[in-house]
């Protein structure tokens, strides 16, 4: 079995290998010259503290490396989900199409175990370079992380266990519609949309940023150096805003009217907002949450996973 | 009287239904070990769909089949050992080589002749580093074929296989079945609508109509109620038409 998984799969596996090295390469290289920038500007005296010598650097090194991270890095937010697609949603809808199935599944072998082999194959190679990828994208953070931790969701969903977890489900989900709709085109567009709407509006949105109770911070709105220390402490920060002396939080609409009394005023609004007794509200999961977070967010994907595993073995005993 | 465990294969009641349609039902056939047996029957009769049955690709509504008193499961990989099936259309992972084709088949059976299938490709001068996609019909037919009889099955399920032959490769197909069955006691179910190249080889027929089964039985035996003369041709059409009438 295992050498006709490899006959089947191995332009996908290729094409796969091709196209982390067509990323890895490039992060490698900009990996290493973030790397040097890092050590010659002496960024690690500035992790954890900000004085104006700091920021100056930090400033320095951002606008020349922040943009990897923001702007290259989360296109590999589709790398799951094409996957998904292109190797999970064909695996057996490609058979039931050209009708190999009725080759396949007449064999001394039966159908379940066929595709449990081939589901098992599979994952563990999946699982094999989705962890030696995180770990290469991990590297190439480094320094980033050092800076702004790893909390934001654009390192978040890059490192650790999601990266691998989100894959596995991809491929699992792209099986099971392959199975359920029997169709390698409809199947890819369904795990296409399903895949992101439950990994991104679901739960990157909506239930991510509660897996535990955020905590909250209140401080002087004119406390600059408190507030950017929770957000280069690592910590992730989900909302602000400001308070007043009963502890309501204001509203947007309320902020805007006040910061334009401190205009009228001709204080700054900070100042203005501290002498009339507000104050800043920041509501943040912690930075050393964080491998909670990947062990809980991983193990749903990963248990979704199975669950459609499972799903997809039930249901290719019953196709004809 | 042979018990009824002793039957190669034996439909007991057997219904099959896509949705709320019964492509098949009721029916009931014992076929003796060796026998070369022919399902003939219009399009849409139901053919395909007991073949399937009978192959363990899908599950009987209704009934039961057992393959030498063994009930057929596509989940139990002994029953599927037993038999080997040749699908209509035969088909084969295009863009394997027939030399990768019969490598997945030792892979994927526990018994397997090898050096049969080679034999039988060699004189069929097939090359065994030939993409299964730029073969003839005829040649994936009859690479389908090795590989069916390569399992060494001891009840050969063939559907529509003479579809794609020209009249000299039907002619060596059917002769290679029958012989294949004498020397090894094969028992073989094929279905066709060719009725008159039936008559050299097939020694049982089964005449499938509207989903039910219309006629079963040896073909001497069927043949002795005929007037003098007739052949399978005549049997098969004179039991469709009265049917039409029937319906008429």
């Amino acid at each position: 079995m295992n050498w006709l998984i490899w006959r089947q799969h191995r332009l996908a596996g290729a094409s796969t290998v091709v196209v982390l090295l067509g990323v890895g390469i490039p992060l490698v290289m900009t990996g290493l010259a973030m790397r040097g920038t890092y050590d010659q500007l002496g960024l690690a005296t500035c992790v954890g503290h900000t004085d104006a010598r700091c920021s100056d650097l930090l400033g320095q090194f951002s606008e020349q490396y922040r943009g990897w991270g923001q702007q290259w890095l989360p296109w590999l937010n589709f790398v799951p989900g094409l996957l998904g697609a292109l190797v999970g949603a064909p695996l057996v809808a490609r058979e039931l199409e050209q009708r190999t199935h009725l080759l396949a599944w007449t064999q001394g072998v039966t159908r379940r175990r066929w595709l449990a082999t081939k589901l098992f194959v599979l994952v563990l190679a999946i699982a094999i370079l989705g962890v030696a990828f995180t770990a290469l994208i991990s590297w190439w953070r480094w320094p980033l992380d050092q800076l702004e931790g790893s909390f934001q969701p654009n390192s978040f969903d890059f490192e650790g266990l999601v990266p691998t977890a989100y894959t596995l489900f991809a491929f699992a989900l792209g099986t099971f519609m392959g199975v359920l709709l029997q169709r390698t085109v409809p199947a890819m567009a369904a795990v296409l949309s399903a895949f992101f709407a439950i990994r991104y509006p679901l739960m990157e949105v909506l239930v991510r940023p509660h897996l535990q109770p955020a905590l909250q911070l209140t401080l002087s709105p004119a406390d600059f150096v408190k507030q950017n220390i929770l957000a280069s402490n690592g910590s992730w920060v989900l909302d602000s805003g400001l308070q007043d002396a009963s502890g309501r939080h204001l509203s947007g609409d309320e902020i805007n009217h006040l910061v334009r009394q401190a205009f009228e005023s001709g204080v700054s609004p900070p100042t203005w907002f501290q002498q009339h007794g507000y104050l800043r509200w920041m509501l943040y999961q912690p930075a050393d949450r964080f491998w909670t977070f990947q062990a809980v967010e991983a193990a749903i994907f990963v248990a979704m996973a199975i669950l459609a595993m499972v799903v997809t073995l039930n249901l290719v005993r019953r196709l004809t | 009287m042979k018990d009824e465990g002793s039957y190669a294969l034996s439909a007991m009641g057997v219904g099959r239904r896509y949705r709320r349609f019964w492509a098949l039902r009721d029916c009931s056939f014992n076929l003796v070990e060796g026998r070369i047996a022919a399902l003939v029957g219009p399009n849409g009769a139901g053919k395909t769909t007991l073949l399937t049955l009978i192959a363990g690709l899908a599950e009987p509504n209704q009934g039961k089949i057992e393959i030498f008193g063994r009930q057929m499961s596509g989940q139990d990989p002994d029953a599927l050992a037993d038999v080997g099936f040749l699908a209509q259309d035969h088909p084969l992972y295009r863009g394997f080589t027939v030399g990768e084709l019969l490598r997945m088949g030792q892979l994927m059976n526990r018994r397997w002749d090898q050096r049969l299938a080679l034999e039988r490709l060699e004189r069929l001068e097939i090359p065994l580093n030939r993409r299964a996609g730029t073969l003839s019909g005829g040649e994936q037919a009859q690479v389908s074929l090795a590989m069916a009889l390569a399992k060494l099955p001891r009840l050969l399920v063939l559907d529509e296989p003479l579809a794609s032959l020209d009249p000299l490769a039907r002619r060596e197909f059917l002769d290679r079945v029958a012989e294949t069955s004498r020397v090894h006691g094969l028992t073989v179910v094929f279905s066709s609508h060719v009725v008159t190249e039936l008559q050299q080889v097939c020694d049982y027929l089964l005449v499938l109509a509207g989903g039910r089964l219309r006629l079963a039985g040896p073909v001497a035996g069927l043949l002795a109620d005929m007037p003098s003369g007739s052949g399978v041709e005549e049997l098969v059409l004179s039991h469709l038409r009265g049917l039409q009438e029937e319906v008429a």
